[in-house]
């Protein structure tokens, strides 16, 4: 279908986002929970006591809700093991014990809803807690039904569940399920390893959430039932790596690595660190570092700027989305075109006669836009220094090599890297052509390397926390840049050579920098990203206000992060009077500033008693407002309008619709009287 | 730099026997700079003047007589000062060297008239830029320019209010003799001698790449938003807020089908109706539907899009200073924007403010929402950029760049592979020592700044410096010196660079403006493509570049695989072999579009690894030959489903017959006939009833894609009469039932007919 075909021009027009839009895939998630009278004990976190089941739920809710912001189209399943009851849907009806709480499906209102009412009286109703302390081997008999209705789950859908990360979420206080099983416990151990190691084929990531640890850490011990569980599952997934995708194999890793503090687990079943979990490339492509050696690498997005959703248009009666379907329609006739084979450039109106439309071809057209091949070519190297603040066009990419189809990139990368870093105080930058796809508009990127930074936590365990590698930076070509700061037009307003601060000048700003420093010794230092984005955080919280179907919250509700802490900043007012001394000569405020606002007036009044007050006098300003629609003000143009404005001294930006609301209600404030 | 109201240029332009090899460059150059002005400041006029030229053609000349006027012969006006059109493109194609005699300082003097001449005759015109480029090589003899004359012209030039831009071709690369050497040595000294009494500059071009691009295509003025820069409640610092820089994007293209009619424009837009998802043939008017948000999967009308909105007043308020580790430069995430003081007192305690940040090492943090329509609140970084003392043009300014909000983060943590070579598990993943010495010498050859950098770079100059004086008094020498250790400046500056691809495009809409027959050009000739984006060749590196580059690849061994398939080979013939089989059987049109989708890189890799909706022929016949044959039966039928499904009108029907087609081709080679006809029978069962897909079924019918028969496939559990029967039967009793009367067989045609030129 033409409209499928491909287009350079759109692709041009959103090159970042595009780069942003990889692959869509999504996740699946189900939450397994022992539902066994032990989960009824309650614990106390904040000064609020809930069973640990009802811990689970709090946490899941969370979880759901961050899904919905951060990746709506994953979905949530929350399943029980060891109920009384067995669920009578028709996937699950033949588990005994297994109760479903939520469906395996995108998270909406109604499940947060469903996680939010979670009451143990009527849980114990329907479908009821059961005792497995009652019957010897009962736990691993639950769990292996678990687990097997997890499994049946999470293939759900068929080969197209294969591209899909899958994850389960084992909560449990029930550090060996096989304690009591005597005899049965070497072939229930074997039932419980082989359905591990299918959801290891799988590529399913399993966690173990003990949540009895966060009262006391020694109440559950991962042993060697949980340990070997995981084990089975993990090897199971890295002996089918082959045809894993990378999520999988990730998912194989994590299961390698060592258990990480319960706390920081917590957190990420809120869907707190839900960023963290996701790794994948928004693209993948060579880098030539000299004829003959191209590596592979994949570019990461480690900022991508958030952006409120796009609204969609849904019917008006029933709310349910609207198909739109596009057509490609010729502007002459108005008939609709199956395909368009070219393509044009249209001069401006103004130039007629001056420049003619050019027409060209699609196939012109990629040929004229194709001037490299996509990927990276390495041109030389720089000192670091060299990269200004101003040549800054979007968001970073972290370059990772990538082993999986070029290997041995991985060793060319490092040797690179350690080239630019190692010995040398201050690193190179690598300077590349970057062609982000074929037809793509080359740009020039500097790979900034950045080295490996750790921390250490307050339990002593050291964690990496500054990947080693390359952050690549779009730099700005010629025709990108801007020099406000040296235009002539700029300097005249300042009344002579750029004013530049005098030493003790600087050093009264220099005061006032370290008195307003943000840095606090002892404290973590400044870093935007623990703050959130106001403006998002106020969209979500009417969002789902208005979802679950209640009044917005008001304003007052909103935290704003960003806004600065006036009061603390005029604390430091004898820093601050000394600075305006030091550049105003008086700590009123600048002394010219005055002037120049005056000398504005008069401008805006000579202008007024000319053309301006001349195109006034011409209209009946107070009988155009009375009229509607197209016999009112509306048959005026918009310069026009304008000339009211700009009579009346008023604000002439925005667009028609504005300018004319901007003049009803000014004649609206005016006395009858008023005259031209 | 851009600048404010009507522009005027003259190009002066030397075209004498010695230029013939820089002309095409040349030519080219000038070229732009007169479409740049024609498609992107069309007020701007631009005139040309060429000297050396065979003959006369200018109004000095005429004036003063061939006695008196003996010194302006040899120059030509061959565009006067007017706003450029095709004519004048026209005419700047058709340079060529001439015979003449080059005398740079009478032609300078003819332009000076020029434009003096239309600002007499026109004086509200020129209100903005006026400009005089000099161009030329300066390498013949010329009476030498007196000072009393050097006075004089500069004075001028200066009366006239022009500013004096010398462009010194071949300046920096061999000479063509000594004497011609010397000859420029001499005419530039005295150009100099002019410029520092004139407001101008001077640029060498030595190479074909900098005479083929020398100006941008468009120079954006710069819009100011108001500011007051807010520490507290009780300082205030008026600001503009400019942005410092902006992707500057490619002309656009619209849709175009050759008008059929005579006078028509030609013009494709994409039109999008809105369609009741239950009844897909109502068209929803405007007031049917309304916005909503997704929510989860839930959607939520929202009646008031400003509900959702947080807006507080425009402002630019000081959270407080961090150092400047805080902020680490991979942090900024948007275009930069830059701060400038309003008013004189202003732009003082600003450049107190930038100075102290840039002693201390630190940035400001500040938090911005411009005045702008749909801007939203920003946390940036204000970062100092101080002029440079000598500068007196340049003012301290505070460089804005936004900061991420946890929302932006995505904290995605990486081995540490510095790691790696203790780890027995990893070494593999490690570079050789060998390799590490070659790639070190690596980043010795093909450095592109001089190590002093560090310190220059601190005070922190801007392109206008740059390029207008410093550097470009010698960037000769660089590229001589490159060869040697390193180069003497830096090269690929951002500020100093065109965009090839704007240049490229620019050229080529011009030419075909001309000529309709003009082809586009092939990328591998562009020589400012190969100097902007591709590496250096070996030979303009240090001795040994050459040998250490051929060596790399030995140091640090490639080899491809590809995941999902058994072999590269293999999957990259299958995809080759199978889009050009579907190219050839299905008409060329899908062919580019969907090999893409199968085609993971240039590299020769192909990723297949199911059968997608884009491609499903091609995806369908890899996977095939990959041995993955559940995998893609399984997707296939998924395919044609959707397809089906998802088709608007009868349109995606002929591809997805197409896919059932191979469907049955393979379920005979495979050897799978019984699951091939029970598939048929799930599409019969679910499209014969529906009435909006009936016609699939029809044609399937048609193309006689019935159940295989025991004669194809052994184990189909068919005989032939019976697969025969099917077909009858679930065909005709289609086209017997909604139109009875008529005879199916030309039901059949015009059906065919609609769908040839549909896909």
């Amino acid at each position: 279908m033409a409209d499928e075909e491909y287009d350079p021009d759109a692709l041009d027009a959103k090159e970042e986002e595009d780069d942003d839009s990889h692959e869509s895939s999504k996740e699946r998630i189900i939450a397994l929970i022992d539902a066994d009278q032990s989960m009824l004990a309650t614990f106390e976190d904040d000064g609020t006591e809930r069973s640990y089941l009802a811990w689970a739920m709090f946490l899941l809710e969370q979880q759901c809700s961050a899904r919905i912001r951060a990746s709506p189209n994953d979905e949530i399943g929350v399943i029980f093991y060891s109920t009384k009851q067995r669920s009578e849907s028709d996937e699950l009806r033949s588990f005994e014990h297994v109760w479903e709480h939520v469906a395996l499906a995108p998270p909406d209102a109604g499940t947060i809803r469903k996680l939010r009412d979670f009451q143990e009286a009527s849980f114990q109703d329907q479908p009821g807690c059961d005792d497995v302390a009652a019957a010897p081997g009962r736990a691993a008999e639950d769990l292996k039904n678990g687990l097997w209705a997890c499994w049946d789950l999470l293939t759900k859908g068929g080969a197209a569940s294969a591209r899909v990360d899958k994850s389960l979420l084992i909560f449990t206080n029930n550090p060996d399920p096989l304690h009591d099983a005597g005899s049965a416990a070497p072939h229930l151990r074997e039932q419980l390893h082989s359905r591990a190691r299918e959801l290891g084929g799988l590529a399913v990531s399993i966690e173990v959430v003990p949540l009895v640890q966060l009262s006391d850490p020694a109440a559950f011990d991962y042993g060697p039932f949980w340990r070997g569980l995981l084990q089975e599952a993990s090897s199971a997934a890295r002996g089918c790596e082959d045809g894993l995708a990378e999520a999988g194999q990730a998912a194989a890793l994590q299961m390698d690595e060592a258990p990480e503090s319960l706390l920081a687990k917590v957190d990420r079943v809120r869907g707190i660190n839900l960023r963290i979990a996701r790794k994948r490339p928004l693209a993948a492509l060579t880098w030539s570092l000299a004829p003959g050696l191209k590596i592979g690498v994949q570019l990461y997005g480690m900022v991508q700027i958030a952006k409120r959703p796009a609204h969609k248009y849904i019917t008006r009666d029933r709310a349910d989305l609207v198909t739109s379907s596009n057509a490609l329609v010729a502007a002459d006739t108005g008939t609709i075109l199956p395909s368009v084979q070219h393509k044009a450039f249209v001069p401006d109106k103004k130039l007629e006669g001056r420049f003619d439309k050019v027409m060209l071809s699609r196939a012109e057209e990629r040929e004229l836009r194709t001037l490299r091949p996509k990927g990276l070519t390495l041109l030389g190297f720089k000192p670091a220094s060299c990269l200004k603040d101003s040549h800054q066009l979007g968001p970073s990419r972290f370059v990772y090599p990538d082993e999986r189809w070029l290997k041995g990139s991985t060793a060319a990368y490092v040797a690179l890297y350690r080239a630019c870093t190692v010995g040398r105080e201050e690193p190179l930058m690598a300077i590349c052509s970057y062609v982000p796809r074929s037809g793509g508009m080359p740009s020039l990127a500097a790979m900034l390397p950045q080295r490996p930074g750790y921390e250490t936590g307050d339990d002593g365990t050291v964690q990496l926390v500054d990947s080693p590698g390359f952050h690549m930076l779009l730099l700005p070509f010629r025709d990108d840049v801007r020099a406000p700061e040296a235009e002539q037009a700029m300097l005249k307003r300042l009344d002579g050579a750029p004013p530049r601060a005098s030493d003790d000048q600087v050093a009264a700003a220099e005061a006032l920098i370290s008195a307003l420093s943000l840095d606090i010794p002892g404290e973590p230092p400044f870093s935007s990203t623990l703050i959130d984005n106001p403006h998002l955080a106020r969209y979500w919280q009417v969002l789902e206000d208005l979802a679950m179907g209640d009044e917005p919250r008001p304003l007052e509700d909103l935290e704003d992060d960003t806004a600065p802490e006036a009061e603390g900043i005029d604390a430091h007012d004898t820093t601050i009077d000394a600075f305006k001394l030091a550049v105003w000569g008086s700590t009123d405020g600048p002394p010219a500033q005055k002037k120049a606002a005056a000398a504005g007036t008069k401008r805006k009044a000579a202008e007024v008693d000319g053309t301006v007050a001349e195109e006034y006098a011409k209209h009946d300003w107070r009988g155009l407002a009375a009229k509607p629609g197209k016999a009112g003000l509306e048959k005026l143009t918009a310069a026009l309008l304008k000339t009211y404005l700009k009579f009346h001294g008023l604000a002439v930006s925005g667009n028609k619709p504005e300018l004319i609301a901007r003049i009803q209600e000014h004649v609206a404030q005016q006395p009858q009287q008023q005259q031209v | 730099m851009a600048s404010r109201g009507k522009e005027a240029a003259v190009v002066v332009l030397d075209v004498g026997p010695h230029m013939a090899s820089y002309l095409p460059a040349l030519r080219k150059s000038v070229f732009l700079l007169a479409e740049s002005k024609l498609l992107n400041h069309s007020s701007h006029e631009l005139a040309v003047v060429l000297f050396g030229t065979t003959g006369t053609a200018n109004e000095v000349y005429d004036e003063m007589g061939p006695e008196e006027g003996e010194q302006y012969r040899h120059i030509s006006v061959v565009q006067p000062l007017a706003c450029p059109d095709l004519k004048c493109l026209k005419t700047i194609n058709s340079i060529s060297s001439e015979r003449g005699s080059s005398d740079h300082v009478s032609a300078l003097l003819v332009g000076v008239d020029l434009l003096k001449k239309a600002v007499a005759a026109r004086p509200s015109a020129f209100k903005g830029h006026k400009r005089l480029l000099l161009i030329s090589s300066f390498d013949t003899q010329v009476e030498e320019l007196d000072p009393e004359t050097c006075t004089d012209v500069a004075a001028q030039l200066t009366q006239a209010g022009l500013s004096l831009e010398v462009y010194g071709v071949g300046d920096g690369a061999p000479a063509r003799s000594e004497a011609a050497a010397a000859q420029r040595a001499s005419n530039l000294a005295g150009l100099h001698e002019l410029l520092a009494q004139a407001a101008g500059s001077y640029r060498a071009l030595p190479s074909e790449v900098s005479m083929a691009a020398i100006f941008t295509l468009k120079e954006t003025a710069s819009t100011g938003y108001k500011a007051s820069l807010a520490i507290g409640t009780k300082c205030r610092i008026e600001v503009q807020v400019y942005k410092k820089t902006a992707k500057q994007p490619l002309p656009s293209l619209k849709l175009y089908s050759p008008p059929t009619a005579a006078g028509g424009s030609g013009l494709v837009t994409r039109e999008t109706e809105y369609r009741d998802p239950t009844d897909r043939d109502h068209v929803l008017a405007a007031e049917e539907k309304q916005k909503g948000y997704k929510y989860g999967q839930q959607l939520v009308p929202v009646e008031d899009d400003a509900l959702l909105a947080y807006k507080p007043e425009p402002c630019l308020e000081l959270l407080g200073f961090t150092a400047r580790e805080n902020v680490p430069r991979w942090h900024y995430s948007a275009e930069c924007y830059v701060a400038l003081g309003v008013t004189a007192p202003d732009a003082l305690a600003l450049s107190a403010l930038v100075r102290g940040l840039a002693k201390q090492d630190k940035v400001a943090v500040l938090r911005y929402l411009g005045t702008s329509r749909g801007s939203s609140i920003m946390l940036m970084a204000g970062s100092p950029q101080v002029a440079p003392d000598a500068s007196l043009l340049q003012q301290d300014c505070l460089l804005l760049n936004r900061l991420p909000f946890a929302d932006d983060m995505r904290q995605l943590l990486f081995k540490d592979f510095t790691q790696y070579k203790a780890d027995p598990s990893k070494q593999h993943l490690y570079p050789s020592t060998d390799g590490m010495k070659a790639m070190r010498q690596l980043v010795k050859n093909l450095s592109l700044a001089p190590a002093t950098t560090a310190a220059a770079g601190a005070t922190q100059q801007t392109q206008t410096q740059a390029t207008q004086q410093g550097s470009s008094q010698q960037p000769a020498a660089a590229a001589a010196a490159a060869a040697a250790a390193g180069p003497v400046r830096e090269q690929l500056v951002p500020e100093d660079t065109l965009n090839p691809m704007l240049q490229r495009f620019y050229w080529f809409i011009g030419q075909r403006a001309l000529d309709p027959q003009f082809q586009v050009p092939d990328a591998k000739d562009d020589v400012l493509a190969a100097a902007v984006l591709d590496q250096a060749p070996a030979g303009s590196l240090p001795a040994g570049t050459e040998q250490l580059l051929a060596a790399l690849p030995k140091h640090f061994p490639i080899t491809e695989r590809v995941p999902a398939a058994p072999t590269a080979e293999a999957g990259a013939d299958a995809a080759a072999g199978t889009s050009a089989a579907a190219a050839a059987a299905g008409g060329a049109a899908m062919a580019p579009a969907a090999a893409a989708a199968v085609v993971a890189d240039e590299s020769g890799v192909r990723l297949v690894s199911e059968v997608t909706d884009d491609a499903p022929l091609e995806s369908f016949a890899a996977l095939l030959q990959h041995g993955q044959i559940d995998k893609a039966f399984t997707g296939m039928q998924r395919v044609v489903r959707q397809l089906v499904e998802a088709s608007i009108g009868p349109r995606q029907f002929p591809r997805a017959v197409q896919a059932v087609t191979a469907l049955r081709q393979a379920a005979v080679q495979q050897g799978r006939p019984a699951a091939f006809n029970a598939y048929l029978d799930q599409l019969r069962d679910a499209f014969k009833p529906n009435p909006a897909k009936r016609a699939f079924w029809q044609q399937l019918m048609q193309q006689q894609l019935g159940p295989i028969s025991d004669d194809e496939a052994p184990g189909a559990g068919v005989s032939r009469a019976a697969a025969e029967q099917y077909v009858q039967l679930h065909g005709a009793a289609q086209q017997a039932a909604p139109e009875p009367a008529k005879p199916a067989p030309m039901a059949v045609d015009e059906e065919d007919d609609e769908f040839a030129g549909m896909d």
